[in-house]
C-alpha cells in the first residue's frame, strides 16, 4: 500500500513538533547522571504509547527517572510497590460504604494517574499483575458496573530484580509481551558515579522543571504515528521477526534447538512503532535501518522463548537478537 | 526237437560274429592305485575305444560296486575321436571303502551294437587294498582330536567383506542426506564455478545498470538500490567486512581514518552515495541529475582505485591514464568500446 506523503513537509513539522525532546532530555539529565539509554527508552515509551519493563539491580534510579519524566511533563505520577498481599483493588479501586450519604461509592486506585511505576511486579500474585496488565491493554477500568477511561497519557513502567528470584511470581510470557520495550539497566560508569557521590554529599538535587504539557506529549504522538515508514523497512521488520521464529530458513539453524518460540505479531508492531519514535526523536520524519537496530534489543529480548539447551549453554536472548542483525540483510 | 533246430540254426550267425565285434571294442577299468587307507577316497576310471559305427552302452554301476565299495560321485561321460576311426569314451567315479583288507571289483560288462548285431565286451577286474593304520595298544587310549580348523579362503570372506561395504555405503548415503537436508544444501551440487574477483563483478553490475537507464525512466528508487547493493557486495567481497548486513553508519565506520583505503575523496563520496541512496530508498527522496550522475561515477571510482594492488600494476602498465578512463567510461558506452 503507497503511503502518500510529503517528507520533506514531514521533516519540518517534526523539526518544530520534537523540540520539546531535548528540553526533556535536558531537564532529566540535570537529575539523573548517567543512563542515557533509559531516558532515551522512557521518550520512545511515552511517544509510541507503549509500557517499559525494567530490568535491573536495585539503587539504579528506576524511581528517580520516571518521577523526573513526570515532573518535565507536568503530569501525575503513582509508585505501587507491588508485595504478595497486594489486591487488585489496591490497584483499580473499589467500592466503599459512606455512611453519611448512605450509598456505595467509587474510590479510585492509584492506577488513576499518567504515570506508573509498578515496582517488583514479579512480586504480586497473577491476579494482581493480571489487573494492571489488562489496564495497560484496555486503557480503561471497570469497578463495579463503572466502566471508567484512563488518561490518554499513560505510561507503566514496571520493574523486575533480576537477582532476587525467590517468592517471586515469574510474568507470563502472554503478559510480558504486552510491554513494548524491555529495559536492561546497567551500573553507571566511574565517572557517573563519582558525581552521584558528589551530589548526594553536597545534599543538592536539582529538580526538573515542567517544560512540556500532556497534551503536547499526545500531540506528538499523531506526529510520530506520521513517520514514513518505507516497505523496505517494513520488509526489514519482518525478516528479523521470521528470523526469531524460523531461524534455520534465514541461515541461523544454530538456533534452531535453542528458540522455543520466537517473537509475535505484536512485536513486529512494536518494532515499527518504536522505531518510527526513534526516528522522531532523532528528528526524522522517515524511519531507516539505524533506528530499527536501535531499537531492536528492547523490543525482542522478552518476546523470545529460550530452551533448557539455550541457558544449559548460556546463551541470551541479547546474543541471538545481535545474531540475527548481523545475518539479516540490511534494505 | 525241430524248435531245438532252429534255435541252433539262428545261434550260429551269432557266434561267428560276435567275436568279430568284440575285438573290434576295447575297454578297460582301472584304479589310480591299488590300494588306500580306510575311508580314503580314490578314482576309478572306466575306458572304451570302439569303431565309429559301432553303439556301445556304457555300464551304470549303482551307489556299492560289492564287497563294502562304494561310489562316492561320478563324472560325465567323455568321447573324442582317437584316430583310426576310432571313438574313446570315459568315465570316471570316485570310489571309497571302509572296510580293511582286499576288496574285489567285478569286470564291467559293456553291450555293444553294430549292423543289427549285438555283443556285450567285459573288463578287467580290479582289486582294491584297503589299509589300516597301525595301533600301539601298549601306549593306551588317547583322546579324541578335534577337527581340524581349515584356514579362511578369502573366497569364503570376499562376500562378507562386500555386503558390510555395502550396508557402510547405504549407512553413510543415508546420513549424508540427512545431514545434507538439515543444512537445507541440495544432496547434489554442481561444482562452483570459478568465482571472478570481486572488481570485474563490480565493475560488470555498474555497466548494465548504466545500461538500463533507470533514473532516466523515473525509476531512481530502484537505480539507488541497485547500485548500493552493487556497492556494498564489493566491499563485502573486498574487504571481507559484512557490508550487506551493515546500515550506513556502520559501513562507514568499518572505512574511517586514514589507515584504511578508502580515504580522502573516495570516503566522502561513498558517504555522500550512501546518504542520498538512504533518502531515496527510505525517504522519497527524488535527487538532482547530477547527483544521480556523481554516485555513478563514483562507484565507479571507488572499485577501480581499491582494485588489489597486482592488478592496478598491470593497468597501469598496459592503460597510463587511469583517471580519464573512468571519466570515459561513464559518458557513454560508446566511449567505453573506444578505451577498449
Amino acid at each position: 500500500m503507497e503511503q502518500k506523503v510529503d517528507i520533506r513537509e514531514l521533516n519540518e513539522r517534526i523539526q518544530r513538533e520534537s523540540s520539546f525532546v531535548d528540553l526533556i532530555s535536558m531537564e532529566m539529565n540535570k537529575v539523573i547522571v548517567g543512563q542515557k539509554h533509559l531516558v532515551e527508552s522512557l521518550l520512545i515509551g511515552l511517544l509510541s504509547d507503549g509500557h517499559i519493563l525494567l530490568e535491573g539491580v536495585p539503587g539504579l534510579a528506576k524511581t528517580l527517572a520516571i518521577n523526573t519524566l513526570a515532573q518535565t511533563i507536568d503530569a501525575k505520577f503513582a509508585r505501587i510497590q507491588f508485595t504478595p498481599d497486594l489486591l487488585p483493588a489496591d490497584l483499580l479501586g473499589t467500592m466503599i460504604y459512606s455512611q453519611k450519604k448512605e450509598e456505595f461509592m467509587v474510590r479510585k486506585g492509584p492506577i488513576f494517574t499518567n504515570f506508573v511505576l509498578a515496582d517488583e511486579i514479579n512480586r504480586a500474585p497473577a491476579k494482581v499483575q493480571s489487573a494492571l496488565l489488562e489496564a495497560m491493554q484496555e486503557r480503561q477500568i471497570t469497578i463495579s458496573d463503572h466502566t471508567y477511561k484512563l488518561d490518554r497519557l499513560f505510561l507503566v513502567m514496571a520493574t523486575q530484580n533480576p537477582i532476587e528470584q525467590e517468592g517471586t511470581y515469574r510474568l507470563p510470557e502472554a503478559q510480558v509481551d504486552r510491554f513494548m520495550l524491555k529495559v536492561v539497566l546497567n551500573y553507571p560508569k566511574k565517572e557517573e558515579e563519582k558525581l552521584i557521590i558528589q551530589l548526594n554529599l553536597l545534599k543538592q538535587f536539582p529538580r526538573a522543571s515542567a517544560v512540556v504539557s500532556p497534551a503536547d506529549i499526545v500531540r506528538a504522538r499523531e506526529v510520530v504515528k506520521e513517520v514514513y515508514m518505507d516497505e523496505k523497512i517494513q520488509k526489514y521488520i519482518i525478516d528479523i521477526v521470521f528470523a526469531t521464529r524460523e531461524p534455520a530458513e534465514h541461515g541461523l539453524a544454530k538456533f534452531k534447538e535453542m528458540i522455543t518460540y520466537g517473537a509475535s505479531p505484536r512485536a513486529s508492531i512494536s518494532l515499527a512503532q518504536a522505531s518510527k519514535a526513534y526516528a522522531f526523536i532523532k528528528r526524522r520524519g522517515y524511519v531507516i535501518p539505524e533506528d530499527i537496530r536501535a531499537v531492536c534489543h528492547d523490543v525482542l529480548r522478552h518476546r523470545i522463548g529460550l530452551s533448557y539447551e539455550a541457558e544449559a549453554n548460556n546463551l541470551t536472548a541479547e546474543e541471538i537478537i545481535s545474531e540475527i542483525l548481523n545475518t539479516v540483510e540490511v534494505p | 526237437m525241430l524248435k531245438l533246430k532252429y534255435l541252433l540254426l539262428m545261434l550260429i550267425p551269432l557266434c561267428v560274429l560276435n567275436p568279430v565285434l568284440a575285438q573290434q571294442v576295447k575297454v578297460s577299468a582301472s584304479l589310480e592305485r591299488d590300494s588306500i587307507w580306510l575311508g580314503d577316497q580314490i578314482r576309478m576310471i572306466l575306458v572304451a575305444e570302439y569303431p565309429e559305427g559301432v553303439k556301445l552302452t556304457f555300464p551304470e554301476p549303482k551307489d556299492s560296486l560289492g564287497y563294502g565299495v562304494e561310489v562316492l560321485s561320478r563324472s560325465a561321460r567323455d568321447s573324442s575321436r582317437i584316430g583310426g576311426g576310432l571313438i574313446q569314451m570315459r568315465q570316471s567315479y570316485v570310489i571309497t571303502a571302509f572296510d580293511s583288507g582286499p576288496h574285489p571289483i567285478k569286470p564291467f560288462l559293456f553291450a555293444g551294437q553294430a549292423n543289427n548285431r549285438a555283443d556285450t565286451v567285459r573288463s578287467n577286474a580290479l582289486s582294491l587294498f584297503v589299509k589300516v593304520p597301525d595301533v600301539d595298544l601298549k601306549k593306551g587310549f588317547a583322546d579324541i582330536k578335534k577337527p581340524y580348523k581349515a584356514p579362511v579362503t578369502f573366497k569364503e570372506v570376499a562376500p562378507w567383506i562386500l555386503g558390510i561395504i555395502l550396508i557402510a555405503s547405504i549407512v553413510f548415503l543415508i546420513l549424508y542426506a540427512i545431514n545434507r537436508r538439515r543444512k537445507n544444501i541440495p544432496l547434489f551440487t554442481m561444482p562452483a564455478k570459478p568465482k571472478l574477483p570481486p572488481h570485474v563483478v563490480a565493475l560488470s553490475e555498474l555497466d548494465k545498470l548504466k545500461e538500463e537507464q533507470l533514473w532516466q525512466q523515473d525509476k531512481v528508487k530502484d537505480y539507488y538500490t541497485r547500485l548500493t547493493d552493487i556497492i556494498r557486495t564489493y566491499l563485502e567481497e573486498r574487504y571481507e567486512v559484512p557490508a550487506m548486513e551493515q546500515t550506513t553508519q556502520e559501513i562507514l565506520s568499518q572505512f574511517k581514518g586514514e589507515t584504511t583505503q578508502i580515504k580522502g575523496k573516495l570516503y566522502s563520496g561513498l558517504q555522500k552515495t550512501l546518504d542520498i541512496a538512504d533518502l531515496v530508498k527510505f525517504a522519497k527522496s527524488t535527487p538532482l541529475p547530477d547527483e544521480n550522475h556523481f554516485v555513478m561515477v563514483h562507484a565507479y571510482s571507488l572499485v577501480e582505485e581499491t582494485k588489489p594492488e597486482t592488478l592496478e600494476t598491470v593497468k597501469k602498465q598496459t592503460l597510463p591514464n587511469t583517471e580519464t578512463s573512468v571519466e570515459k567510461i561513464i559518458s557513454g558506452p560508446n566511449e567505453i568500446e573506444k578505451q577498449s
